[in-house]
């Protein structure tokens, strides 16, 4: 059985195909690129527009705002940017850090991701896209269930300390990375991609700060950190789209990518199986998402 | 359509499907690249005039060596031409092993080089017979170059010691960040994107360890990051496309604009850089002294 968005992707190939051949046609005018050998000659075309690429990214973001937001702020995203009809948001509050500038992080992290939901808004209020709003959010019962199925305990609660906290940041920045990576071929515009592609770097930033902080945070924080990744490298199936923090040589990883050095991508559905906590196909909620994102990608 | 046959047939779309919802989808499409084209704040660059993606790829390349011959020499004390067993092209003028003082650091900028070095590899086999060969690298003139118009004095030594090889990654890693993002909406092809997408990721996952390790050593290593950082943006163009570790008196990991998106730099603003030239029309100097191999090799 093929997942609607593969099924989408085939009935709009020869469309896709078609666009690209004149698109390539009417920029060639003699000075074809030429493709470098190895990479080969590869269509992929998309079957979402740009905005309902941003629509789906938008969720993540609010995911992430709330979440940090919360924890350092102990308030959620300002009631003017959640758009109509927003959902609840379920948990987080008020962390204490104990060391001053990693509070000072969290908050730039805060920040940026706020501003992140602030950018999509606008870009998809521009489009013929309708504003759909803040999903329902769950930053409780999902934090207990990755938890558990990390081997954390039944109990983990990434606002109960600062350890904790960059635990539960540690489970989404890597994804948002992957997230965005995987979007790049599925965004024809160029301002889009270029407005993308600096989210893209954003969130490497911070996958970044949040590796160097906790290979700093003791053994326990990292023996936490590979259990998480491995749990999310499990949840979106059998590709390759994880490093832990410490490899089992011992080496830490502060750029989890492939044997070329390239960052690794996860499809629409791998970023859905691990915001909603499923590993199976043809979900629609669960998780960080108890309703489901918004938009016409909501499936694993 | 070869792949029709693995559509189950209840869920193929009629011929007449197909063809209505054509001209409605390239309708919307067209209507929304217009829209959001005019919402998004920083518009992408035109892609010069006979440039295409093997000049742009060739043109990272250059930077690669850079980068793989710094993080290499620091972290083994040898280059490429011994992690790969064969002689690159140019000659390589200074870097030698760092002594780290923190076993997590080291470690760290071990896996910093081999992602560089994965780079070299990963790009020279795309490009095959077309990969430019490495200029000449010159570490000891292009640092002493940035370290002066830093402020930093005349004795810096970026493998002298941890400190100091966390400030001259701190120069490059932006930087990296910047070419990439810029370039990335050059690119044509949709595979050669993708991993350009992908590099730049790494780039910046690079860039984020640095700039957090170098904000917690505090003091002078937060001083230098903002003197290198001004030095960049006074170098390429002074549009405000830099930041420092601290903004406002608090933490400042990420350089991004208002809406927390990277910055972007041309080739030519990134020459400028890695030539520690801030003039038009230069074709080497700093860390080049021969200049960059390719097309793209002016400021």
């Amino acid at each position: 059985m093929l997942s609607a968005l593969s099924l989408l992707s085939r009935r709009h190939m020869n469309r896709a195909l078609m666009a690209t051949a004149v698109a390539a046609g009417m920029a060639g005018a003699g000075c074809a690129d030429i493709v470098p050998q190895g990479l080969g000659l590869a269509l992929t075309p998309s079957p979402l527009t740009d905005p309902a690429v941003f629509n789906f990214a938008l969720n993540l973001e609010y995911l992430e705002a709330e979440y940090y937001l919360r924890g350092t702020t102990g308030q959620g995203v300002p009631d003017t940017d959640v758009g109509p009809n927003p959902g609840a948001v379920t948990g987080g509050r008020q962390v204490s850090f104990r060391t001053p500038y990693v509070g000072e992080f969290m908050a730039e992290i805060a920040n940026d991701e706020l501003h992140h939901v602030q950018f999509l808004r606008r870009t998809i209020h521009a489009s013929p896209l309708v504003e759909l709003g803040r999903p329902a959010i769950d930053l409780e019962g999902s934090f207990r269930a990755a938890g558990q199925a990390a081997g954390l305990g039944a109990n983990f609660d990434p606002f109960a300390d600062e350890n904790s906290f960059l635990l539960g940041a540690f489970l989404f920045e890597d994804v948002g990375v992957t997230a965005y990576n995987g979007a790049a071929k599925l965004i024809s515009g160029r301002d889009s991609l270029e407005a993308a592609a600096g989210i893209l770097a954003v969130e490497a930033y911070h996958g970044a700060l949040i590796r160097t902080q906790i290979a700093e945070s003791g053994e326990e924080a990292i023996k936490a950190a590979n259990a998480i990744s491995a749990a999310r490298d499990t949840l979106d199936g059998p590709t390759p789209t994880e490093q832990g923090l410490r490899l089992e040589d011992g080496r830490f990883v502060i750029a989890p990518s492939d044997v070329n050095g390239i960052a690794f991508k996860r499809t629409v559905q791998q970023v859905l199986n691990i915001v909603y906590l499923s590993p199976e196909k043809h979900v629609g909620f669960g998780g960080f998402f108890p309703k489901g994102v918004n938009g016409v990608v909501h499936h694993t | 359509m070869t792949t029709s046959q693995t559509i189950p047939s209840e869920l193929q779309p009629t011929r007449r499907s197909m063809f209505s919802g054509h001209a409605t989808a390239v309708a919307a499409a067209a209507g929304a690249a217009l829209a959001l084209g005019a919402a998004l704040p920083n518009r992408a660059r035109a892609r010069p005039a006979g440039v295409n993606d093997q000049d742009i790829l060739n043109f990272a390349l250059n930077l690669e060596y850079l980068e793989g011959e710094f993080y290499l020499r620091a972290v083994t004390g040898q280059g490429l031409d011994q992690a790969l067993g064969a002689s690159l092209g140019g000659q390589v003028r200074g870097g030698r092993q760092v002594s780290f003082s923190n076993p997590i650091h080291r470690s760290f900028m071990d896996d910093v080089a081999r992602n560089e070095l994965a780079h070299v590899n990963f790009i020279r086999g795309a490009l095959g017979g077309n990969a430019v060969t490495r200029p000449t690298l010159d570490f000891n003139a292009g640092f002493a170059a940035v370290a002066q118009a830093a402020g930093l004095g005349p004795n810096f030594d970026p493998f002298a010691d941890e400190q100091s090889f966390f400030l001259a990654a701190f120069l490059f890693e932006d930087a990296g960040v910047t070419a990439y993002k810029g370039a990335a909406p050059l690119l044509r092809s949709r595979a050669i994107l993708q991993a350009a997408a992908g590099i730049e990721a790494v780039e910046a996952y690079h860039a984020g360890c640095i700039r957090t390790v170098l904000y917690k050593m505090g003091g002078a290593a937060r001083q230098g990051a903002a003197a290198i950082s001004g030095v960049r943006d006074k170098l390429s163009g002074g549009e405000g496309n830099d930041q420092g570790l601290l903004r406002d008196g608090r933490a400042n990991i990420v350089p991004a604009n208002e809406n927390g998106i990277a910055y972007s730099r041309t080739a030519q603003h990134v020459l400028n850089i890695v030539f520690a030239n801030g003039a038009a029309g230069v074709t080497n100097g700093g860390f080049f002294p021969d200049g960059v191999n390719g097309k793209l090799q002016s400021t």
